[in-house]
């Protein structure tokens, strides 16, 4: 049995989540509070998907309430597959859709509105344009910079869109002293203030220095937008999470808009205020999409009426999504795929989103003779959108795999190895031991694996990682 | 070489020494014999020594007294009266081939008459030889009666002491919990351990009236607090458990519980899993707030319904659900679920247990602040926790990958309470204190009542750390179970001060005197080593 690496995932088979990449909600957990759902699953005698209670409607409007969306984790450009790509970023386009629609006087996306900071230019286009339509139609938009879309070494494109008069950078302030001063933004009285996401939960650090004080003097109504776990409210998966304790939080706050963990949460803190975790709006990865299928994601929709807060729920539509998951235990590899070919040769797929999921030891024959490509063109043929597999669990008793947890995301498993082999390691610089040199390799990998730009010289990228390295070897340096 | 007495007389384990004039020894005294080999003894007991007869003596004090001595004086009395005091060979410290000091236990007696020095730092390099400095755990510094060698810091093998588990034993205000702050303070630069705190007193973490480990430069990155109060400090995490970490074993030796009770306990357990305890309370509170002529239960919970069909008694669950209400803080009042305590039915604390497991295992220490918890709820948190640790850890040894893993301790105050006897079933705490050496899990338990601890468990607790106490049942009960024979040092034990006491661990050649300083005087000294602050910098400050 491998040892135990130092990001400690969970042994069980549920997905314990690496913090940086992945606060997502585990595969087939069902969500707290049962959320409607227009991405109904398909009942397949394999699938395990789940159908949910539709949503109570949003009431209208009354004169004189404040109503304000707030979304989070779209990760526009999150997929490489074309239609995955496109079907995520028409999932924001209908999140922004339905807040016009609900009367929404502003939005706030708190963190991660794109899966880089840098994304695919094309992605970023059709985000200016609906940001450009609220502004058209002066809907105001607060963004908080997320984990993902912020970058220690460059700009991203939130500032690129920021400077473009597309929408309020949430996360100003500045140290003074020790004490971290977050500059108020405002709508219409209502104070509302962010405080950013680095990667690795870096910010911990500035929520022990946040002048609470300050903050807590503001008038109420006062929103605070963030992009952190919460210690009190980690779900067990996300074991690995680096979180932030309430008691960091400014208190008295009429909602604490969050992000950051790709589940829907609502709860009422006593001596604080309401504290909301929307999830994603389509989801960054296999697992995600996954948790699509039992309860469709979405945002929320809250009214500020005088001083007090109502939160309405609303789903975005997006296809239905089917899961089916298929054994292959005790079976042979030409058995196996007789049965995946004869379940795709008779399905309904049309306009579906189609996961497979093949797991288990084949009794013979290898996981390559099963065609698993062939079935993926079969289900594609019979009219699916796109169809998603999962096969890292499919092995072989003829050839024994190596042992990784594939319920795990790349970049997850890609930690826990890292995170194995350190641990194993002792060097005299103890910046290189433990944790620390686990997050400083990973950082460096990061570092190192940028590709080249299109119309980026050959020079300037070699200049551009090595000052990327450069800069994560001081920032190490800097905290011994 | 300061000469403070001689060899004069005596026997294996009782050797007297008479005391030079304008010398003082002291009961807990070190003495030493040589230079190499070295005799190191101890002063137990000291009585007068006189050349003259007693009869003499009376005689020559009534006539002091009665007033027919005036100018009676003694001829050479520093020769006719003196000190004896009784000590006891307690090391025997000789130099090997490559000049390190060695110690043994004394099979010999030192040479007869010989000359006696109080003893030097110097005589004590044998304890510090050999030992890693990443592995120990410090106690204090060197004591000798009741002067302090500063510069000679006791400390024992970290590792080994704390799974075989150590107890502190005390009577009130003789320092038990200074000595526990000043171990706690040096351990947090160690990563060979996770330490659990149940604190009830709310005194370890400290505040801004008394300082504790958050003052410490590294609290941030290796101390964990978690209280239930709303005015906690910052940086402290809101204690709250999730029902659903709570496993109806977690109850053994916490609650009384009957066999039917427990029976029906784990009905309801393989029925609901991970829910049994919220089904419990809802389906009661939604039963209740039903119509009594319900058709299909006739006003009863789904619980009663399928209990009933499992042959338990109505009564027995009133009972059981009664008391897992007590203990867990949780009500039922018209059909509504009241959540008092820490523990919850609701969406948060889910990953608690998980997360302090997780930072034990990462060798921080975890602080709990149970003041606010009744007795029961304090233990069943201390007992969800010690549970997880110790499944985990079993789990990684029959997975072969233990050693790769930080020791785990819990400190636990007024630790008969959970290791006390008990008529039912043996709680994780004594399951601990029996056999969790073999998984790398330890406990530190505090007490005044030592004699409340069953022998067997005591036995077990192979390192005593024994301060002042003038309760001789206490005292014949801590030696009794000790890892040297201290039969001798029982007055000397009831004689010592605030931060003074006795070692005695299965891990020293003797039971070493030692003294805890004063745990702020410890805090100012690091304090004061403290390097700068870096000057910070926040990224959203572009802007």
């Amino acid at each position: 049995m491998p040892s135990k690496s130092i990001f400690d995932f969970s042994n069980s088979g549920d997905a314990a989540k690496n913090e940086e990449t992945k606060e997502k909600k585990a595969p087939r957990e069902k969500h707290k509070r049962e959320a409607p759902r227009s991405a109904a699953a398909h009942k397949h005698e394999i699938s395990k998907s789940k159908i949910a209670q539709p949503p109570a409607p949003v009431p209208p409007k009354k004169e004189g309430t404040i109503r304000f969306a707030h979304l989070a984790d779209c990760h526009l450009g999150a997929f490489r597959d074309d239609t995955l790509r496109e079907l995520n970023i028409k999932a924001f386009e209908n999140a922004i859709d339905k807040s016009v629609a609900e009367g929404a006087d502003f939005i706030i996306i708190a963190g991660d509105l794109f899966h880089t900071n840098v994304p695919d230019m094309r992605v970023a286009e059709r985000c200016a344009r609906k940001l450009r339509h609220l502004k058209e139609k002066g809907i105001e938009v607060f963004v908080l910079y997320g984990s993902h879309d912020y970058s220690p070494n460059e700009k991203s494109i939130i500032d690129v869109l920021k400077g473009a008069g597309l929408f309020n950078k949430l996360g100003g302030g500045e140290y003074v002293g020790d004490k971290l001063k977050l500059k108020p933004s405002e709508f219409r009285g209502i104070p509302i203030i962010g405080l950013l996401a680095r990667t690795s939960g870096l910010e911990k650090s500035d929520y022990e220095h946040l002048d609470t004080e300050a903050l807590e003097a503001l008038p109420n109504p006062k929103i605070f937008v963030y992009h952190s776990a919460i210690a009190e409210y980690r779900p067990s998966f996300l074991k690995d999470a680096e979180c932030v304790p309430l008691s960091l939080f400014p208190k008295g706050f009429a909602y604490y808009a969050g992000g950051h963990v790709h589940e829907r949460r609502e709860v009422d803190e006593r001596g604080y205020g309401t504290f909301v975790f929307p999830g994603h709006t389509f989801g960054a990865d296999f697992r995600d999409l996954e948790s699509d299928a039992e309860e469709a994601p979405g945002f929320y929709i809250v009214d500020i009426e005088s001083g007090a807060i109502n939160l309405h729920f609303v789903p975005v539509e997006i296809p239905e999504i089917m899961l089916a998951d298929f054994k292959a235990d005790g079976k042979g590899a030409l058995e196996f795929k007789e049965e995946l070919q004869h379940w795709a040769n008779g399905g309904n797929f049309a306009g579906k989103i189609v996961m497979l999921r093949v797991a288990g030891k084949l009794a013979s024959g290898k996981p390559n003779e099963v065609e698993l490509e062939k079935i993926r063109e079969t289900v594609l043929e019979k009219g699916a959108l796109v169809c998603v597999l999962n096969r890292g669990s499919l092995s072989s008793a003829e050839r024994l795999a190596v042992q990784i947890d594939t319920s795990k995301s790349k970049d997850e498993i890609e930690r826990e190895i890292i995170g194995e082999f350190v641990s194993k390691a002792s060097f005299k610089d103890d910046a290189l031991n433990g944790k620390k040199g686990a997050e400083l390799a990973i950082s460096l990998s990061g570092a190192l694996k940028q590709e080249q730009r299109a119309n980026e010289t050959k020079d300037t990228y070699h200049r551009r990682v090595f000052g990327d390295v450069r800069k994560v070897m001081d920032s190490a340096e800097g905290q011994k | 070489m300061e000469i403070c007495g001689q060899i004069v007389s005596g026997e294996h384990g009782e050797i007297f020494i008479r005391q030079k004039s304008g010398e003082t020894l002291e009961i807990g005294e070190m003495l030493a014999v040589g230079e190499n080999p070295i005799s190191i003894m101890m002063v137990y007991d000291l009585t007068y020594g006189s050349q003259l007869s007693q009869g003499n003596l009376e005689l020559a004090s009534g006539m002091h007294i009665e007033g027919m001595g005036a100018g009676l004086s003694f001829m050479e009395e520093n020769l006719q009266n003196y000190v004896i005091a009784k000590v006891k060979a307690v090391a025997y410290v000789k130099k090997n081939v490559n000049g390190k000091y060695e110690a043994s236990i004394p099979k010999s007696l030192p040479q007869f008459f010989s000359k006696v020095r109080k003893v030097t730092s110097a005589d004590f390099e044998f304890l510090s030889d050999g030992k890693n400095a990443e592995h120990s755990l410090y106690l204090g510094c060197l004591r000798s009666g009741s002067s302090r060698l500063k510069d000679m810091e006791i400390t024992i093998d970290g590792p080994d002491a704390l799974t075989h588990h150590i107890l502190i034993t005390a009577t009130t205000g003789r320092g038990k919990s200074n000595l526990v702050k000043a171990m706690l303070w040096k351990l947090l630069d160690k990563e060979y351990c996770g330490i659990l705190v149940l604190d009830p007193h709310d005194e370890y973490f400290g505040n801004s009236a008394a300082p504790g480990m958050r003052d410490h430069p590294k609290a941030k990155e290796n101390v964990v607090y978690y209280s239930p109060s709303a005015s906690a400090p910052k940086g402290s995490i809101t204690l709250r458990i999730n029902t659903k970490s709570v496993k109806p074993w977690h109850f053994n030796g916490v609650v009384n519980i009957t066999d039917a009770q427990s029976q029906a306990m784990h009905l309801i357990y393989q029925r609901y899993r991970d829910d049994w305890i919220r089904k419990m309370f809802e389906e009661s509170a939604e039963a209740a707030s039903l119509a009594f002529s319900d058709e299909r239960t006739g006003g009863k919970s789904g619980i009663e319904a399928y209990l009933e069909s499992r042959g338990v008694m109505e009564g027995t669950f009133a009972a059981l659900k009664r008391k897992i209400s007590v203990a867990l803080d949780i009500f039922e009042e018209g059909g509504k679920i009241i959540e008092k305590g820490v523990f919850t039915t609701k969406e948060t604390g889910i990953g608690a247990a998980d997360d302090i497991l997780a930072a034990l295992e990462s060798g921080k220490k975890v602080i709990i602040d149970t003041s606010r918890l009744s007795s029961y709820a304090e233990i069943l948190v201390g007992s969800i926790i010690a549970n997880k640790v110790f499944e985990k850890y079993a789990e990684y040894k029959s997975a072969g990958t233990l050693d790769g893993k930080p020791v785990v301790s819990i400190v636990l105050e007024e630790a008969p309470r959970v290791l006390g006897a008990s008529d039912g079933e043996i709680n994780v705490f004594g399951r601990i204190a029996r056999e969790g050496r073999k998984f790398k899990i330890g406990l530190i338990g505090i007490t005044q009542l030592a004699s409340l601890i069953p022998r067997e468990v005591l036995a077990n607790m192979n390192t005593k750390i024994i301060l002042g106490n003038e309760m001789e049942a206490e005292r014949r009960a801590i030696i009794e179970s000790a890892a040297q024979d201290l039969s001798t040092e029982s007055k000397m034990i009831a004689s010592l001060e605030k931060g003074e006491a006795l070692v005695s661990s299965i891990f020293t050649k003797f039971a070493i005197p030692i003294y805890t300083p004063l745990f702020n005087d410890i805090v100012k000294e690091t304090k004061a080593a403290e390097s700068k602050q870096p000057v910070r910098k926040y990224v959203g400050s572009d802007d």
